[in-house]
């Protein structure tokens, strides 16, 4: 009767997991475990959930069942390609060579973060790509989720000394899925490296995905990373960089469409702890229906970081009267001589611009279809592989038509 | 072409049009001319069918239509096209691929296939000649960092492309100098044709010199108090509007 009176809700959401079968180190087990024992689950009261709220995540049964996935498809061409089907590494059309996919031990990392710790203790693909040289090798990993169940890969990006490299991260849900997605990716960008990340969360209408980038930067190293939250019914992307030598350039872009009753929340935090780097943010959605979307971007400037340019902006439309938007950018300089800037809107379309349009012989709805594919589209300008940008292009289309 | 009876119209409970009466028929150009606070401005917007307006008596038929019963994308589709006294900015939306979206939507609407991307690329090339437009700014976002002339001229170029039955030209003069004048009236006259007429929209008499209305128009307080040809307007042009107030005072 005790053990059930205190059990947590990360203890219940745990009871529906099952352990990983890949070999952790006892101190990082024991951390990991710690962690969770102590871990306070998500509620408002907590500042960086306090408009996202993941009680839901207990009423997914994750119980297996299948539905179907009718549009899965990888987005690239000529590419390597590695498929993670409900979780895990299928052999069938991949191509690992080059990729490591066993391991002896897991790498010892262990985030203060509770829900990184519960992706170690159940992860379910450990992966890990590295890029050596300068040719930009693409490749995508496509996440096919058809079954409502745990998925929880654990994936290591390494760009190494004046390397180049493309990784495109495409999870694509059926339909109706239900899952719980729980992803820790780790990245380390070496000096003179050159990495671009792309991120494609195209989850079921049930979906949970949780994610968390750890991105290191060295000197002269350029990193860029362009989310697109599509659909899920809960999204949270928590993006942290660590900008550690001089003469850095980091990018991070993000367009989402959201409708019905979605939510979706990106937290980023973007830290220069030295000087001579620039760093440009631009997020941008359209919430319809009763969506909610959540935006806080960090940047932190320290005290000998002299010289950053940093820019950041997020911008929202509302197209409904139920949608809502909690917005906030904020900046922490230490230094005293850098060029900072950061801003946020949120708004409707302009009806003038529609009634323009229309006068013209658009309809209402081609008309404010061509307003929000001309507001996101300045995201999509942003984004240098072609395949990722038509893909995305298409995808808010149809969000309109459906 | 269109019919306008006894029209009253308001805008949040003020009324405007008080009674307006007027006919267009085809290959006719005709002058709208009055005050500040005519009403100049609200014809154009109940003819565009800004929904801020409400017509509580009268009605318009427009080629046999009820007008009023159209929204305002049907109005373009059934050929009638408003030149806007303020042309809207809209970033990021290009001026070619907005217009082929409204060519494509007019054609669906009348039952035609969509128009191929090389006969309209040449109807760009040909139609941005007649108002002196560069290609370079049919193919920027709609009127986003225009001029006041350039946008002006963006309007007329839009209005080349759609080739409408009727125009309404709200107060196309104002803000452009002599130049963008001759230019944008360049344009007008050489769309004019026995199958299309225009409704000109002016509060000056200047634009007249270079489009020859057939009738000369004078709206005030909500009424057309008084017709006739082009020298009407220059009889306005000499001695204002005060003489008009008056007449129809005493009348």
């Amino acid at each position: 009767m005790d053990e059930v009176l205190t059990q947590t809700k990360f203890d219940i959401l745990r009871k529906k997991l099952s352990p990983t079968a890949f070999p952790i180190s006892e101190g990082s087990m024991s951390k990991a475990k710690g962690l969770l024992e102590h871990a306070e689950f998500p509620t408002r009261k907590i500042e960086t959930w306090k408009y996202t709220n993941v009680n839901g995540l207990n009423k997914l049964s994750l119980n297996g069942e299948s539905s179907d996935l009718t549009n899965s498809k990888s987005i690239t061409k000529e590419t390597k390609k590695v498929h993670i089907i409900n979780g895990k590494l299928s052999k069938e059309h991949s191509d690992f060579s080059g990729i490591k996919t066993s391991w002896n031990e897991l790498p010892n990392i262990c985030q203060e973060d509770s829900f990184d710790a519960l992706n170690l203790l159940y992860c379910t693909a450990a992966i890990e790509l590295t890029f050596r040289d300068g040719e930009n090798q693409i490749i995508e990993l496509i996440f096919e989720n058809t079954r409502n169940t745990a998925i929880f890969p654990r994936i290591f990006i390494s760009c190494k000394e004046s390397a180049k490299g493309t990784v495109i991260l495409n999870f694509q849900g059926a339909e109706k899925n239900a899952s719980f997605i729980n992803v820790s990716t780790f990245v380390e960008v070496e000096e003179n490296a050159h990495l671009s990340v792309h991120k494609i969360q195209k989850n079921g209408s049930d979906t949970f995905d949780l994610q968390r980038e750890y991105v290191n930067q060295a000197a002269n190293s350029v990193f860029a990373i362009n989310t697109f939250p599509l659909s899920g019914r809960m999204t949270r992307n928590d993006l942290r960089i660590n900008v550690n030598g001089s003469n850095c350039e980091t990018f991070m872009n993000g367009a989402y469409t959201l409708k019905g009753k979605s939510h979706c929340d990106n937290h980023t935090t973007v830290d220069h702890k030295v000087a001579h780097c620039y760093s440009k943010e631009l997020y941008k959605g359209v919430i319809d229906d009763r969506a909610t979307n959540v935006f806080n971007g960090k940047v932190f400037v320290r005290k000998d970081a002299q010289k950053i340019n940093a820019f950041q902006s997020n911008a929202n439309i509302l197209l409904s009267e139920t949608g809502s938007v909690n917005s906030k950018p904020e900046l922490e300089i230490y230094a005293d001589d850098v060029k900072c800037s950061h801003g946020s809107t949120t708004g409707q379309l302009d009806d003038e611009a529609i009634f323009y349009l229309r006068s013209r012989g658009l309809s209402e709805k081609s008309a404010k279809e061509l307003l929000v594919k001309a507001f996101l589209g300045e995201v999509l300008e942003e984004v240098d592989n072609e395949d990722v940008r038509s893909y995305v292009g298409q995808e808010i289309e149809k969000h309109f038509s459906a | 072409m269109i019919e306008i009876k006894n029209v009253h119209a308001n805008i949040e409970g003020k009324e405007i049009l008080k009674g307006l009466t007027l006919t267009v028929n085809s290959g006719e150009v005709h002058a709208i001319m009055g005050p500040n606070g005519a009403g100049k401005s609200t014809l154009a917007s109940i003819l565009a069918g800004r929904e801020e307006y409400e017509v509580t008596e009268g009605s318009i038929t427009f080629e046999g239509e009820d007008l009023l019963e159209l929204d305002t994308e049907e109005r373009a589709h059934a050929g009638l096209f408003l030149a806007f006294q303020y042309p809207v900015e809209i970033p990021g939306v290009s001026n070619v691929n907005f217009l082929r979206t409204a060519i494509n939507e007019i054609r669906d609407a009348k039952g035609e296939a969509p128009i191929s991307a090389k006969d309209f690329m040449a109807l760009v090339r040909e139609k941005s000649k007649i108002v002196e437009l560069d290609s370079k700014l049919a193919s920027r976002a709609v009127n986003e960092g225009f001029s006041g002339g350039e946008k002006k001229r963006n309007e007329i170029f839009q209005m080349a492309m759609l080739n409408p039955k009727l125009a309404v030209l709200d107060e196309t003069d104002s803000g452009l100098d002599i130049d963008a004048l001759r230019i944008v009236a360049k344009g007008v006259n050489s769309l004019k044709s026995a199958d299309n007429a225009s409704i000109v929209i002016t509060h000056y008499q200047r634009l007249l010199d270079y489009i020859v209305p057939d009738y000369v128009h004078v709206l005030y307080d909500g009424k057309i108090v008084k017709t006739g040809n082009k020298d009407l307007a220059l009889e306005l042009e000499e001695k204002g509007y005060d003489w008009i107030k008056e007449e129809t005072q005493v009348g």
